[in-house]
């Protein structure tokens, strides 16, 4: 990513101590570090007692990647006077699939991911995150959802069974 | 997975509702964790009185409580589970107590409809040719029959009962003539959140073959007849469910038997026969609690299946529902409108049944099950939804050869859309 050295640089400090440098432009993606710029605009140093190194790091991953995307669409709309919409769409669609590469982690980072996406209110991250746990749950039986998410079951046989007898349909597999 | 062993970020039991006001620490979400727990509690309605729990135990009960998903706190579970597509929902509710409860609660699907997930399904309720009546939901997403909960006894053989939505997720039957208890009275609902049925007050008068229409969600019956034949009724009636009863409006000027009903700018518009075997139209205006006679071009040219949307009346003009009229306003005339060029017969298994909206598309239901979705806002793109021969797996399969079996032999009685 090209970026001018009289651009603001901010200093993110994560949970464990550790510092990231990032550009103005990338911090403010997040809406809460950008609340706390216009509130102050001297800051350069913050710390995110809420979220460790690793997890900061891939939010900081994300954000460099869609202001690097939206600078692009900005840069070739200005080139070219309109923005095409086939190089648009194929924009998007890459974009898209980064996201989902993106979005190959285990649970607990997806957790992490989602904590820290609300805490530091970045809402593609947040949409993203949300959607990518809904689509674990999609389509599973009730004892992969458990597995998956660590979740004890503390329903008893009969209640199971009531549950199962009001919607036939959903469970022709285990019958 | 290391870290994990160690405390979790976030305490994941607390809700942020709370922690949202003040800072975000850490520290700050812990101070909230025995009362903000509550929030999410559909039935304890926590979140009005957050610091005053009325009962010591459901308190108690809720501090022990695990999380929705262990390593989030409730409110972004709950953001996770809303997003679920409604055919998997089932399927939620053997997860665990929390998520039971979850799903059985309003405010589950009260946060879907307001974020725009609810999703739309066609309800299909039929009449084999043994005489029974039998119903299957059809999800658009998945493009899946789905076989739902039996017509409770009493109208499971029964003829010229009403049906009608409410509320967007509530079924309600009503009226009608049980072959061995005669003319009935009653009223039954179905919710789609649920997936059970319920029973409602009685109506007023018993009544079969009766006009109906939902009008600020209120429901509305008119006319009909008391034993099959015998007399027409001039009596109308409305049910308001907030009220929970049934009220009477006024009656119609003529005792008629209506065929066909429709809501248009927001009248009710009612044809009919008469005590004579004549036909009859009128109207009624709910602000005045008025009825008048009507005869236009509109009323003239309307027939079953009729659909109003977007306040534009649409009837189908060939009986296989492969072409469509609309009323033009200006002229006072039906004009032609949309032609899918796929004409599939004049049989009774082809026949276009109904006509319902189906996010905000104009959807042909027909006895054979087959469903086509125009887009009558833009170019009428004519687009199948569901055809006989769909094979996905093997599950699709044995519904669909379920569904199927009966086809030939039976009729669409009432078609309805419901959101969950």
């Amino acid at each position: 990513m090209a970026r001018s050295s009289t651009e603001n640089m901010i200093t993110l400090m994560s949970s464990d101590g550790e510092e990231f440098m990032v550009t103005e432009k990338v911090a403010r993606e997040c809406t809460t570090i950008r609340n706390m710029l216009e509130d102050d605009c001297v800051i350069t140093n913050i710390p995110l007692p809420n979220v460790t190194s690793d997890i900061l790091s891939m939010v900081i991953e994300y954000c460099m990647e869609h202001v690097a995307a939206a600078e692009k669409a900005a840069a070739e709309t200005a080139e070219k006077g309109s923005s095409s919409a086939p190089a648009a769409a194929k924009a998007n669609k890459d974009l898209e699939e980064w996201d989902k590469a993106f979005m190959n982690v285990d649970v607990y980072t997806l957790c992490d991911l989602i904590l820290a996406a609300n805490y530091l209110n970045v809402s593609g991250l947040l949409d993203l995150t949300i959607q990518t746990a809904a689509n674990l749950i999609k389509g599973k039986s009730p004892e992969q959802i458990r597995k998956t998410f660590h979740i004890q079951n503390d329903l008893s046989l009969e209640e199971e069974e009531k549950i199962r007898s009001q919607t036939p349909w959903a469970f022709e597999k285990s019958e | 997975m290391q870290r994990r062993k160690h405390a979790p970020l976030v305490d994941a039991s607390a809700c942020l509702c709370r922690a949202d006001i003040g800072p975000k620490t850490i520290s700050d979400t812990k101070k909230y964790v025995p009362k903000t727990k509550l929030c999410i509690q559909p039935n304890l309605r926590a979140s009005i009185h957050p610091s005053k729990p009325k009962r010591v135990e459901l308190a108690e009960r809720s501090r022990c409580q695990s999380p929705l998903i262990p390593g989030l706190p409730d409110d972004l579970a709950i953001a996770c589970l809303i997003r679920v597509p409604r055919s998997s929902q089932p399927k939620l509710r053997l997860v665990c107590k929390r998520w039971q409860r979850l799903l059985a609660g309003n405010y589950f699907y009260t946060l879907r409809r307001n974020y725009g997930l609810a999703e739309e399904w066609i309800y299909v309720i039929k009449r084999n040719r043994d005489g029974r009546i039998s119903w299957d939901a059809f999800d658009p997403v998945s493009q899946l029959w789905h076989p739902l909960p039996p017509v409770p006894a009493e109208y499971s053989e029964a003829v010229g009962f009403g049906c009608a939505v409410l509320s967007g997720c509530l079924l309600y039957m009503f009226g009608g003539r049980d072959p061995r208890k005669g003319c009935m009275r009653r009223v039954i609902f179905y919710s789609a959140r649920t997936n059970r049925w319920h029973r409602a007050p009685d109506m007023l008068r018993r009544r079969n073959f009766m006009g109906s229409c939902v009008l600020n969600n209120c429901l509305y019956v008119a006319g009909g007849e008391t034993e099959s034949g015998s007399r027409t009724l001039r009596s109308a009636e409305m049910f308001d469910p907030v009220q929970n009863r049934w009220s009477f409006i006024s009656e119609m000027c003529t005792p008629m038997v209506p065929f066909i009903g429709m809501v248009y700018e927001g009248k009710w518009y009612l044809k009919g026969l008469g005590s004579q075997r004549q036909v009859l139209s009128e109207v009624y205006y709910p602000e005045t609690d008025t009825w008048s006679p009507v005869l236009d071009n509109m009323v003239s040219g309307w027939r079953n299946p009729s659909l109003c949307l977007n306040d534009r009346l649409f009837v189908v003009d060939c009986k296989d529902g492969c072409k469509l009229r609309v009323y033009d306003k200006t002229t006072h005339s039906w004009c032609k409108f949309g032609d899918s060029k796929q004409h599939s017969g004049i049989s009774r298994s082809s026949e276009a049944a109904a006509l319902v909206v189906l996010n905000g598309k104009l959807c042909v239901v027909r006895n054979n099950m087959c469903i086509s979705l125009i887009d009558v806002s833009g170019d009428a793109q004519w687009e199948m939804i569901s055809s006989k021969g769909q094979i996905k797996t093997f599950v699709t399969n044995l519904w669909s050869s379920v569904v199927g079996r009966g086809r030939s032999k039976s009729h669409i009685v009432h078609c309805k859309v419901l959101q969950a």
